[in-house]
């Protein structure tokens, strides 16, 4: 089944089960009851595009609930403000608070941002208990006035309605959101910072992004609430509650797209059972979150469509193609623009500094356009550094860099990937619970030019740059070889295979510049003469390609030009055939001259054991 | 005059108790990397077994021990069960939700048996007040900041003069690389939790004869403690004391100056800001991750 | 014939998909000094490594002294005799050099005072830059003195075997002219080595026999000696291989 056949068959069995709950005549308590539910429902699916998609922890989501809520309470009761525009201005003041919640996120992530978030939560409760005046103390606001929308006024019936529609705004949001460039910049930074940032998404802007819909959502669970309940108190807005609305997202499947609904439907059945034995229900919550912890980290939803993939792809094995594959139309895809004979890339004096150690030193170099050129050395001699510098990832010391004649050095990394320098890293940075084709589709990430606008409410642009991309998504794996396994999980590709994902993710970015971090390291022979054939292709259409890497043989035969480093410095610099003669990098290699002290050498062997082997 | 001197001492006091608390999440962080939300649920377990066993006829020099040991064994337990196998990655989360699970059930089976209510935990300390510049404070209270401080010092010599705390401090530093030296990190980690528990019971069981201990003692002195750890860098133990105690005396001068209520608003506000200005705490090192 | 004091058979080693050591046979008798040399990727690494238990073998076995230690983790194979001067030295930085010097020894703490002091007053012997340094911190130890450390605080546990990583990394020439005898003295008065390095020409002459590996397998091993005049071993390390 796939996500959109399973978004539609949620939406269609809810409705149903809504339609059937009302023919069944259900009691004012008992319709209440559902529409507490749904209404926490809003809260948690937001919270699970939190958690489950920008993978940021936030124990403070009862507050952001909290905040919805007593806005509109507090403009109904003390201002007399209609319904509609109550719950507006509520959904409006949570949203800024949302993006000021994840102004930290820039600095800190984990444990600490939920110690900021838990501090939020509590600084929120202790304002409302205070805050007499405005907050009605520890008694709350009462006596809130029953909804009234173009005259007609929202009774428990009809506002059962007004409530469902809100829930089914709220999954379609989740839907729209998830399966978009957002939900994959989303996923991207929180399985990979470095590669997001490396594909010219900007991690601040999409962690604000998650945390500003969770908070608008449950904004407006919480204003919706105020007018179900015609009042609010602090007791409804605790840790505590922060800590269930958790619960609901990881015992329903965090990141699944049905999971809020199940975790949160269960829970609340479970508190109304329940419900006479306070402290109990204490208790049973403490021990489902240790229990879902245990026993069923992935949540319901999760571990059942864990173990659905599992019998799926038992029966399908996948068929690897060679590379690099000629067929495809790269110059359509990729356009690169620049003329030939031009300076790509120049270093100036480009000096790294850290902590006392001079990783970079004073290094000049020029790369030609539309060649390959590699940059070489033992161990510890700075091509890493270089490389982290000329792609935004560290800021230089001293000196400078251009870029086809434009100054980089400092600009954050994915600016300069927007500019058109792409890289791969040295230890395969995948989004690695990201299917094969959506780390692609990452990659275009930053030629999208439709808004999030057009995004939720699915306009027709939408769908055809998705359909574009995808089709071009698929061209490249093509390319590499893995169209077969454009739907396998990143993190499950042999290794060889996730090399080859990562260039042609690489290639989605339309890159001018390509960097590949030792993208011969632990490839085997054949492998090896497949990335050679790919590295001259890309030069022969105009891709200037520099290469750190070990594997000498391969850089000898596959460069236009190497530069050598040795202890941060620029020891040799010219085609291979003239490094490889060079006697200073013979040198730098292999070590020099006698160490034995006093001529004395070292026997064949030692006296006393057995024969060498 | 004497107003600001009740605030100042009776900050202290309260200092003191972040402060041991904090040095608990302190000595758990550097061991494993990872804290533990049942950690104010310890304090609160010290004092309240102690009543326990001293309303069961048990004289209070005894009862005291017996619940600090118990509480080590809890502490160890929620290391083995609860924090290592959730901490296997270097940036696992899982530790936060299980140890949080076990902190809300911990409480509230505490206030399923031992019931909601303060019950007192008589002291000689506790019973006459010192006056002195217009300020009265019990010398219980006083055994707060004391023990802290205490703790600190016997923490560093610790880990400056055992082999134990060097390994310790080794653990923390580089783990493989303390294997590579026969350390058990596993069993390192086993032991600093149990130490931080012991001296959180501690802390519990000294101010229980001045505020009575009860079962929802221990959640917000838990988290507040946490937050003075990480404000604090948790990199050292004289950092973690210093802001315990300060942070302890802003907030009886908030209450003072402005209101109880607006204590714990105010204060963790502070505490958000400081984190903001300086994101790996105040006295924290900058850890330079490779790319 | 003996048995050797370490022995590797069929060792394969892997990051989740990454194979980084294929299939590598090696031995180390008493008293030897062996070496590995090879370009970086080759593997060498990730075998000491799973030797010293800091990652577990995917597949093979690993005997050391007649007993099986592969999978072992590596507080439980340091005791058994195999102490490990790591990659980029890996001192404590926080602490002092004393307080290095005692972690070395922590296996035999509380069991051999006298002894642990007997040693540490022979590695000061051995490395007298070290007394001088003995309470500051070790972080603030130059790349030489800090590599002095890490062999210091190895030879502590009063190992059979002294497993090197990369001892050349970072350091000047100049240096490592120090540091190699030293590694020699100590092999003559009955320490077993084993080497790794990147600088083939400093391996090749202190040690008695020699693997060269390439992509996770043994290339070709034999006396040191002879190694070092072979050409084929240069040209591996510098591309010009013609051997398949």
């Amino acid at each position: 089944m796939t996500a959109r056949q399973q978004f539609i068959a949620t939406l269609l069995l809810g409705v149903a089960f809504l339609l059937l709950f009302r023919q069944l005549d259900p009691t004012g308590y008992q319709i209440g009851l559902m529409m507490r539910c749904m209404i926490l429902m809003i809260v948690t699916i937001g919270l699970n595009i939190l958690i489950g998609h920008a993978g940021l922890v936030s124990l403070g989501q009862a507050a952001l609930y909290g905040l919805g809520a007593y806005v509109a309470a507090w403009l109904a009761v003390k201002q007399g403000v209609q319904f509609l525009p109550a719950i507006i201005a509520g959904v409006v003041v949570t949203g800024v608070f949302g993006a000021v919640l994840a102004y930290p996120t820039v600095r800190v992530r984990g444990v600490y941002l939920a110690v900021i978030t838990i501090a939020f939560g509590l600084v929120f409760q202790n304002i409302l208990v205070e805050w007499l005046p405005v907050t009605g103390g520890t008694q709350g606001l009462i006596g809130i006035p029953r909804g009234n929308v173009f005259g007609i006024s929202l009774t428990r019936p009809i506002y059962f309605w007004v409530v469902a529609g809100c829930l089914i705004v709220a999954f379609i949001i989740q839907y729209n959101v998830i399966h978009s460039r957002y939900g994959r910049a989303m996923r991207a930074t929180a399985q990979s910072e470095n590669a997001a940032k490396a594909l010219g998404i900007n991690l601040a802007a999409t962690r604000t992004l998650a945390f500003v819909i969770s908070a608008t959502l449950a904004g407006l669970a919480g204003g919706l609430y105020t007018f179900l309940n015609l009042f609010v108190n602090y007791e409804t807005f605790t840790f505590f509650h922060s800590v269930s609305f958790l619960l609901m997202v990881i015992l329903g499947g965090t990141g699944t797209l049905v999971g809020p609904v199940i975790g949160t439907s269960i829970l609340t059945y479970i508190a109304e059972i329940l419900q006479d034995l306070q402290e109990w229900q204490i208790f049973a919550y403490g021990f489902l979150l240790a229990a879902v912890m245990f026993v069923m980290p992935q949540g319901i939803v999760g571990s059942f469509s864990a173990l659905w993939e599992r019998f799926l792809s038992r029966s399908r094995a996948r068929e690897t193609q060679g590379w690099p594959d000629r067929s495809v139309p790269l110059l359509e895809i990729l356009r690169p623009g620049e003329e030939r004979g031009q300076i790509a890339l120049k270093t100036e004096a480009l000096t790294l500094r850290f902590g006392g150690l001079t990783a970079v030193d004073d290094v000049s170099l020029e790369v030609q356009s539309g060649t390959v050129h590699a940059l070489i050395g033992p161990n510890g001699a700075g091509k890493s550094s270089l490389l982290n510098l000329i792609s935004g990832f560290y800021v230089p010391t001293d000196g400078r860099i251009t870029f086809f004649g434009a100054s980089i050095a400092g600009l954050p990394s994915h600016e300069l990937a927007r500019q058109g320098i792409a890289r791969t890293f040295q230890n395969t940075e995948l989004f690695g619970q990201m299917s094969v084709l959506e780390n692609v589709m990452a990659g275009f990430h930053a030629h999208y030019r439709n808004s999030l606008a057009e995004t939720l409410l699915r306009l027709p642009r939408f769908g055809r740059e998705e359909h574009r991309f995808f089709s071009q998504a698929h061209q490249l794996l093509k390319f590499v070889g893995l169209a077969d396994f454009a739907e396998e999980e990143a993190r499950n590709l042999p290794f060889g295979h996730q090399r080859r994902l990562e260039i042609a993710r690489a290639l989605a970015l339309r890159p001018k510049m390509l960097l590949l971090d030792e993208p011969a390291a632990g490839l085997i022979h054949s492998e090896i003469e497949d990335l050679k054939r790919l590295i001259r292709l890309l030069a022969d259409h105009g891709i200037t390609v520099v290469l750190v890497e070990h594997h000498v043989e391969m850089v000898m035969t596959v460069s236009d030009h190497v530069t050598v480093f040795d202890y941060g410095r620029v020891i040799a610099s010219g085609t291979a055939a003239q490094v490889q003669k060079n006697p200073q990098v013979i040198e730098a290699y292999f070590g020099h001259g006698s160490v034995m002290p006093r001529g004395r050498p070292m026997p064949a062997r030692v006296e006393h054991s057995g024969a060498a082997e | 005059m004497g107003e600001i001197l009740q605030y100042l001492l009776t900050g202290l006091s309260l200092g003191g108790i972040y402060a041991l608390v904090a040095l608990g999440f302190y000595i758990m962080w550097e061991a494993s990397k990872a804290a533990n939300f049942t950690h104010g649920d310890v304090y609160m377990f010290g004092a309240v077994l102690t009543v326990v066993l001293v309303e069961k006829g048990l004289p209070v020099l005894l009862a005291a021990p017996i619940a600090i040991a118990a509480a080590a064994v809890i502490g160890a337990l929620v290391e083995r069960l609860l924090v290592r196998p959730f901490n296997k990655e270097p940036n696992a989360i899982g530790w936060m939700l299980t140890t949080i699970a076990a902190g809300i059930m911990i409480e509230s089976m505490a206030t399923i048996t031992y019931g909601p209510l303060g019950r007192p935990l008589p002291s000689p300390l506790a019973e006459q007040p010192i006056r002195f510049g217009g300020a009265g404070i019990y010398p219980q209270e006083m055994l707060l900041p004391i023990a802290a401080v205490a703790a600190m010092f016997g923490l560093e010599a610790f880990y400056r003069r055992t082999t134990l705390g060097r390994a310790m401090r080794a653990v923390a530093f580089n783990r493989t690389t303390a294997g590579l030296m026969g350390i058990n990190p596993n069993r390192i980690a086993l032991i600093a939790f149990a130490l931080a528990a012991a001296i959180g019971a501690l802390a519990g069981i000294l101010i229980a004869p001045v505020v009575q201990a009860m079962p929802a003692m221990g959640t917000l002195i838990g988290l507040k403690a946490f937050g003075v750890a990480i404000v604090a860098g948790i990199a050292n133990a004289r950092g973690v004391v210093v802001v315990g105690i300060c942070y302890g005396v802003i907030e009886k001068f908030i209450e003072g100056y402005i209101s109880s209520g607006a204590r714990n608003a105010v204060g963790f506000t502070l505490m958000i800001l400081a984190l903001l200005l300086f994101p790996q705490g105040i006295f924290g090192r900058r850890e330079v991750v490779k790319v | 014939m003996t048995a050797p004091l370490l022995k590797v058979e069929g060792l394969k080693v892997a990051y989740g998909r990454i194979e980084a050591v294929r299939h590598v046979d090696l031995v180390v008798h008493r008293g030897e000094c062996v070496g590995i040399i090879g370009s970086n990727g080759a593997g060498k690494t990730s075998t000491l490594r799973a030797i010293t238990g800091v990652v577990a073998p995917a597949a093979g076995s690993i005997t050391f002294d007649g007993n099986e230690i592969g999978g072992l983790p590596s507080y439980q194979i340091v005791p058994r005799g195999i102490a490990t001067v790591p990659e980029g030295r890996q001192i404590f930085a926080d602490q002092s050099v004393d307080d290095n010097l005692i972690l070395g020894a922590y296996l035999r703490t509380g069991k051999d005072h006298a002894g642990i002091a007997a040693d540490i007053a022979r590695v000061l012997q051995l490395f007298p830059v070290l007394r001088e340094r003995l309470t500051q911190a070790a972080g603030s130890l130059s790349g030489g003195e800090q590599q002095m450390l890490a062999i210091a605080r190895g030879l502590l546990s009063r190992p059979k075997l002294l497993v090197i990583d990369e001892l050349s990394l970072g350091l000047a020439p100049k240096i490592l002219d120090l540091l190699f005898p030293v590694l020699v003295d100590l092999n003559r008065d009955g320490l077993s080595i084993l080497l790794v390095d990147q600088m083939a020409s400093y391996a090749l002459q202190v040690t008695h026999r020699t693997y060269v590996m390439e992509n996770g397998r043994i290339l070709m091993h034999g006396e040191s000696r002879a190694l070092a005049n072979d050409p084929r071993v240069l040209d591996a390390y510098l591309g010009r291989r013609t051997v398949s």
